[in-house]
């Protein structure tokens, strides 16, 4: 009896041996692969390690962000989100927790799913391990995606605020960066974006008023001479009193140009808000991440 | 109770060191890996991983190449990743106890992007059963794939006579004679009818091809068209230059409807035939669905 308990023991002892060589190795494997960027087969060996290892949230949640890592280096971006969305929060430490969300925001920012990004970012913010000394990236993400949304104030208040609660930095620190940042986000620096509705009424009250409410000056134009023109054309068969012609094709081609122009004009204000976006927070983009290193530096700097 | 330590000693390591056990635990254990894959939608790293195994012809017997062939092409087809199904299930070899399944699965793909003729060479080049479920529905899927072809002769051939013991095949084969007399019945309307009675009234010829509001927008556009080059002739004679604008804009409005009458007798027929095949190509898919998946 007493050998039979032992025979079990040393069974399953050695079973554990084996499989637990198995996961390991799979997951030097992956990080070797990885290593010499092989990262087809890297993400298929983290996959495996995972597979390997079932019932272990700590051990998937750090595998499956390195398999992160192979879809980043591969620009498989909107990838990232649903694989994470795999992990099991609730067991895991704030940490950890704040690397995942911030992976999984930036996984939905760089494939432009903005929204889904903010909604990933915000919850590591509520996190009671978080602090504004040391979550730089978090808070520069959450400001560069909100930068994306249009909501420049609020980037500029959520930057400011870390500034401002950050125990790293002396008061001049602060009242540098404070300077630097308000002129990055100069109020006069930003786009003016225009309404959809606006355009559309400007039409109608005037035509062509509503292109060049949107700066688009000679569709405006060329919408007040084919509405003119119409309007013409109708007064015209009066005058001549070909009433039929006038009473149908007149107010026809008045009413298709005067309403078509209205139409046209809204049409046109998103195509130009999202250019006029683009070329703003591209620059403050680019500003912003200088703006973070500089911080970074003096981070270091003010560090015992 | 040595000989029960040693016993239970080999058995726990008997999967190591047996070559033909391992060769089964090795395919259960990748089979579950892809699954794994499936399950956790990880396409790329599944297609990945199928390629190296299929590729693999020296480490991985023909058995077991068949068995992840079979399991990825299911996984694209609930994917609903066709291209990559019916590549995955394609390769399944001839010998397989999963080609049947996998020749159905792909050949209805095929028959869902109209490629009939395809469809029906992959099911009839599946392994044949002399009797039963699989008999009953091979005879089926060939018998629609020829209704489909609007092969109405080899249709009756496959299907008179035939009476399927399994009730969903049973019910769907009714169906199917249904739908070949409909698509052998069916009258076409007549163009020249069409297009005849919209040169007398602009858009009757519409209102006999069944598209009443077609017919609705082209009288109002030509009729009034009409009107005012007639003003603008009684106002001004051949000298008013609006009569040539409108005379031509209801010209062309009246040429085309007469047109658009006659075409559309074709289309209306067509949309008809399509909406039939539609109906045979879903019941295609009832039993195999039903019968594999």
């Amino acid at each position: 009896m007493r050998y039979s308990i032992i025979s079990g023991w040393a069974c399953m002892f050695l079973l554990t041996v084996f499989s637990t060589k198995a996961f390991t190795q799979t997951l030097e494997s992956a990080n070797s692969l990885f290593a010499i960027q092989q990262f087809d087969q890297a993400s298929l060996m983290y996959e495996r390690a995972i597979y390997e290892r079932p019932g272990d949230p700590l051990f998937q949640a750090t595998t499956l962000l390195s398999k992160t890592k192979c879809l980043k280096a591969q620009q498989k971006f909107e990838q990232i989100g649903s694989l994470l969305s795999r992990i099991e929060l609730s067991v895991l430490s704030d940490s950890l927790k704040q690397e995942i969300y911030f992976q999984k925001a930036l996984g939905y920012y760089l494939s432009d799913n903005f929204e889904l990004a903010e909604k990933n970012i915000l919850p590591s913010f509520n996190l009671e391990s978080f602090h504004t000394n040391t979550q730089l990236n978090s808070v520069l993400l959450y400001t560069l995606i909100l930068d994306e949304l249009g909501k420049w104030n609020q980037a500029h208040l959520v930057m400011s605020d870390y500034i401002q609660n950050n125990r790293l930095f002396t008061t001049e620190n602060k009242l540098v960066l404070k300077q630097t940042l308000d002129s990055i986000y100069e109020p006069s620096l930003q786009p003016k974006l225009r309404s959809i509705k606006k355009a559309k009424t400007l039409s109608l009250i005037f035509p062509g008023l509503g292109q060049a409410y949107n700066e688009d000056y000679k569709k405006g134009i060329l919408n007040l001479l084919l509405t003119g023109g119409s309007a013409t054309f109708g007064v015209y068969n009066v005058l001549q009193a070909n009433y039929i012609t006038a009473a149908t094709a007149g107010v026809y081609l008045f009413l298709y140009f005067y309403l078509g122009g209205a139409n046209q004009s809204s049409y046109n204000v998103p195509t130009k808000n999202y250019i006029k976006k683009r070329k703003y927070n591209d620059q403050l983009k680019s500003e912003m991440i200088y703006f973070s290193s500089f911080i970074s530096n003096i981070h270091l700097s003010n560090q015992p | 109770m040595k000989i029960r330590f040693i016993v239970v000693w080999m058995c726990s390591l008997f999967p190591y060191l047996s070559f033909a056990q391992e060769d089964t635990i090795q395919l259960r254990d990748e089979l579950n890996f892809i699954f794994h894959l499936g399950e956790n939608k990880q396409i790329d790293d599944l297609e990945f991983y199928s390629n190296q195994i299929l590729n693999d012809t020296i480490f991985y017997s023909q058995d077991f190449r068949d068995s992840v062939a079979f399991a990825s092409g299911t996984l694209f087809y609930d994917f609903k990743n066709s291209i990559k199904a019916r590549h995955y299930l394609d390769q399944v070899s001839m010998n397989s106890v999963f080609k049947i399944p996998a020749a159905y699965t792909s050949g209805l793909l095929e028959m869902d992007e109209h490629k009939y003729d395809l469809a029906y060479q992959k099911i009839y080049d599946a392994p044949e059963a002399e009797s039963g479920i699989l008999f009953e529905l091979r005879i089926f899927e060939l018998a629609g794939l020829s209704l489909l072809q609007k092969d109405y002769e080899q249709f009756d051939l496959l299907a008179t006579g035939f009476f399927p013991e399994d009730s969903t095949i049973r019910t769907e084969l009714k169906y199917l004679s249904d739908y070949s007399y409909l698509l052998q019945n069916m009258k076409k309307k007549s163009g020249f009818v069409a297009g005849a009675l919209s040169a007398i009234i602009p858009g009757l010829g519409k209102v006999y091809t069944g598209l009443p509001s077609q017919a609705l927008a082209s009288f109002l556009k030509v009729v009034p068209l009409g009107i005012i080059t007639a003003e603008n002739y009684l106002n001004g004679g051949f000298k008013n230059v609006q009569f040539y604008i409108f005379g031509s804009l209801f010209s062309l409005f009246y040429i085309g409807g007469i047109w658009g009458s006659t075409i559309s007798a074709q289309i209306i027929y067509q949309e008809k035939v399509d909406e039939i095949q539609h109906n045979i190509r879903v019941g295609l898919h009832v039993p195999v669905d039903r019968i594999f998946h």
